[in-house]
């Protein structure tokens, strides 16, 4: 079976993409109502602001991948 | 329940606008709807915008709207596991899914099974996967379904109808799932592309309104969390107990606070 896969080579912008995972399962980092922001407790607005975060950390892998693309 | 007109109407409204898209995505992009790639993956023509659409129309459903709401509103903070788990579902589909549309493109597979067959070369492994696949949907449906009857209940349309006597239970539900099961029958994966359109404006308007319009209502966020029970505030582990520390402390205006930020576990 041809699989190119193999070949390619290791991204380490694809390592960006564990921080997410440590930050969101070591749930007692932010199990906790204080600091709030606009009266929303910590445990809300941390995990909130993770849905940016994670996308942000996507960016760097997305723009690997479509310059490879491009340049094939 | 009294009928609310305003929001009957608009329902009904919505409900024969989205059953004629339903039936009129048939046409759309044209392709030969007999092959299964053409009805059942829109002839992998469908573009980054699209696919964004049909995405945000098909993860954000009844289960996001009224399953998790309610699961937080009875057991509290346990419920928001949803968001973490979407922060981590992103990043893996990111790495895994590009990768299996091509090959999937390459060789021509339309669903999993097709992939598990070729990859694996096993015709029962791939029966398997279809198998499981058909199965594990039937839970997810019946919650959706669950979803529109609390929807339809909700407006005040009574749930059981009397025809010549003969009294037909959910028939409402089951006029829109026989509409549903039609257009998708007819069109294949161009309706729900092409319905998730409206599905993600009013997705918006409904999200807008839960961060807006409501908290205002309701005398804004610090109020509304004010009102939760504190031990539902933060997650606690199911069965180990919790530790409340400084008890001194639980009738102060910080109540809310200490009992969250003293949980430890046993």
């Amino acid at each position: 079976m041809d699989n190119p896969a193999q070949k390619r080579r290791f991204r380490w912008s694809y390592l960006l993409l564990l921080i997410p995972y440590l930050a969101m399962m070591w749930v007692p980092s932010y199990n906790r109502a204080l600091p709030e922001v606009a009266g929303i407790p910590f445990f809300y607005w941390y995990q909130l602001l993770w849905i940016v975060l994670g996308a942000l950390l996507l960016l760097p892998a997305y723009f690997a991948v479509t310059r490879e693309d491009d340049s094939r | 329940m009294t009928m609310n007109p305003i929001a009957v109407t608009i329902f009904v409204a919505l409900f024969v606008f989205v059953t004629v898209l339903g039936f009129v995505a048939a046409r759309w992009r044209r392709g030969d709807l007999t092959h299964l790639h053409e009805w059942g993956l829109g002839g992998r023509r469908f573009g980054t915008l699209v696919t964004w659409f049909l995405l945000g129309g098909d993860l954000y459903t009844a289960y996001t709207f009224v399953a998790v709401p309610a699961l937080m509103f009875g057991a509290g903070a346990a419920g928001f596991f949803a968001v973490p788990y979407t922060i981590l579902v992103y990043p893996l589909m990111f790495a895994v899914f590009p990768r299996l549309w091509a090959v999937a493109h390459a060789k021509g597979y339309v669903t999993a099974a097709d992939f598990v067959r070729g990859r694996f070369d096993s015709r029962m492994l791939a029966l398997a996967i279809a198998v499981t696949g058909i199965v594990a949907t039937m839970p997810y449906i019946a919650l959706q379904l669950v979803g529109m009857e609390v929807v339809i209940a909700g407006l005040g349309i009574p749930m059981t109808f009397t025809i010549g006597g003969i009294a037909i239970p959910d028939a409402p539900l089951l006029i829109a799932f026989v509409v549903l099961a039609a257009y998708t029958y007819n069109s294949g994966l161009r309706a729900p592309a092409m319905i998730a359109v409206v599905k993600d404006a009013l997705l918006y308007i409904t999200v807008l309104a839960a961060v807006i319009v409501i908290p205002a209502e309701l005398g804004g966020y610090a109020k509304i969390f004010a009102s939760i029970d504190p031990k539902s505030l933060c997650w606690r582990w199911a069965n180990r107990g919790i530790l409340v520390r400084n008890r001194r402390m639980r009738r102060s205006v910080l109540d809310r606070h200490w009992h969250c930020c003293f949980i430890r576990i046993r």
